[in-house]
């Protein structure tokens, strides 16, 4: 019996023949490693740019969004728990090979497409084939990842990629391994590497009440970012809705998410945003030098641009991100 | 021509307004079909008995069966 060791991820299982690995989606066949979910997405959307979240990416274009079963990290709050902790023989999925999905996304008029809702890491090979045909069309190629991914995949995958969000979940190795049976160091490395390869970088934290809502935690993360990623970076604060094993806790408070956007931004990160709700004030885009409103947005609806060229249209602020 | 406009001119008010409704169900139609025909054409190759071909991973080795 040949065992195989899957590389993809830091989880590294070693998986004997006719078994999966722990993302539910990777087979040992006959002593080799296939895919199941290759071509499968159980999940096709067409939706704003913004919901992604990216806010500093071609705003109100859409994107085509896709994503199959599984995941290989168990956070007990998933938000789409329904496809990423299922294998997929238990969701519905479409025959839609990569040439397809680009087809369909230039159909749809998409300006790129978005690898998301449950995690590419373990569809590595459907994104990285559809994000090589993406590219080759004109389309811009969205990651939406936790980030547990191993440096060599990652390293092949960034000349595909123009635009990354990476869920920062906490700050510490204790919260990983108890919301998610993860690690933290990896998603950090990850971070840090998509923006070493040029890659415009999102963060997204999900705020669940009791878990990683305390100052500490919102001002450990807000540091990290300044600290190591930049303070240009864009840091989006989700609000937890109750889901999967999570149930029992409430949605976040509207109250802590402003908090959490106060102290980010207190911590010197210049573009923090409130998401999953609509805030008012934590969905738009100042200006960091004179604070001028620069995009207005309700929900994911931008509602005004001020921006010219990517510059704040008073003072000439370079905004950053992919503008056109 | 002049006959088309005469069968314009005798429908009654709305009736262009129908076309286009028509038109735009067609449409729809057309978009929703072809999602079908993939639903059924997976369907139809489950009874052949014809498994899609699987995509081998990449990042993986062969591994001892012994941990450690």
């Amino acid at each position: 019996m040949q065992h195989v060791e899957c590389l993809l991820c830091p989880r590294h299982c070693r998986i004997p023949e006719g078994g999966r690995g722990d993302c539910r989606v990777r087979a040992n066949v006959d002593g080799k490693l296939f895919s199941l979910v290759y071509g499968k997405p159980c999940a096709v959307h067409v939706d704003p740019i913004e919901k992604k979240p990216f806010f500093h990416v071609l705003p109100t274009s859409t994107s085509f969004s896709i994503a199959t079963a599984g995941c290989n990290l168990h956070c007990k709050g998933c938000q789409n728990w329904t496809i990423s902790q299922r294998p997929p023989e238990e969701t519905d999925n479409l025959d839609l090979p990569p040439e397809a999905v680009v087809r369909e996304a230039l159909r749809a008029g998409c300006r790129s497409i978005a690898y998301t809702y449950s995690d590419p890491v373990i569809f590595y090979e459907y994104t990285f084939d559809t994000s090589v045909l993406a590219r080759q069309a004109g389309l811009l190629n969205l990651l939406h990842t936790a980030g547990y991914i191993e440096k060599a995949p990652l390293a092949d995958l960034c000349p595909e990629l123009h635009a990354a969000n990476v869920d920062i979940k906490g700050m510490t190795d204790d919260f990983y391994h108890r919301m998610s049976r993860g690690t933290l160091q990896p998603v950090l490395d990850c971070v840090l590497a998509l923006k070493k390869a040029g890659i415009w970088v999102e963060i997204t934290n999900l705020v669940v009440p009791t878990w990683n809502d305390r100052d500490e935690d919102i001002r450990a993360l807000a540091r990290w970012v300044r600290t190591y990623a930049g303070k240009d970076v864009p840091v989006h604060f989700s609000r937890f809705w109750p889901m999967h094993e999570l149930t029992n806790l409430p949605p976040t408070p509207e109250d802590t998410l402003a908090r959490a956007r106060k102290i980010a931004m207190a911590e010197g990160l210049q573009y923090v945003y409130i998401g999953n709700i609509q805030s008012g004030n934590g969905n738009n885009t100042y200006c960091p030098d004179d604070g001028q409103l620069l995009i207005a947005r309700d929900g994911y609806e931008v509602t005004e641009n001020h921006l010219v060229d990517g510059k704040c249209e008073r003072c000439g602020t370079a905004i950053p991100g992919i503008w056109k | 021509m002049e006959t088309k406009l005469d069968e314009l001119q005798t429908r009654p008010a709305g009736e262009n307004a129908g076309l286009d409704r028509r038109d735009f169900l067609k449409l729809c139609a057309v978009a929703t079909s072809g999602l079908f025909l993939n639903k059924v054409s997976g369907w139809l190759n489950l009874l052949a008995g014809q498994k899609p071909p699987l995509k081998e991973a990449r990042f993986y080795r062969r591994a001892d069966h012994l941990a450690g």
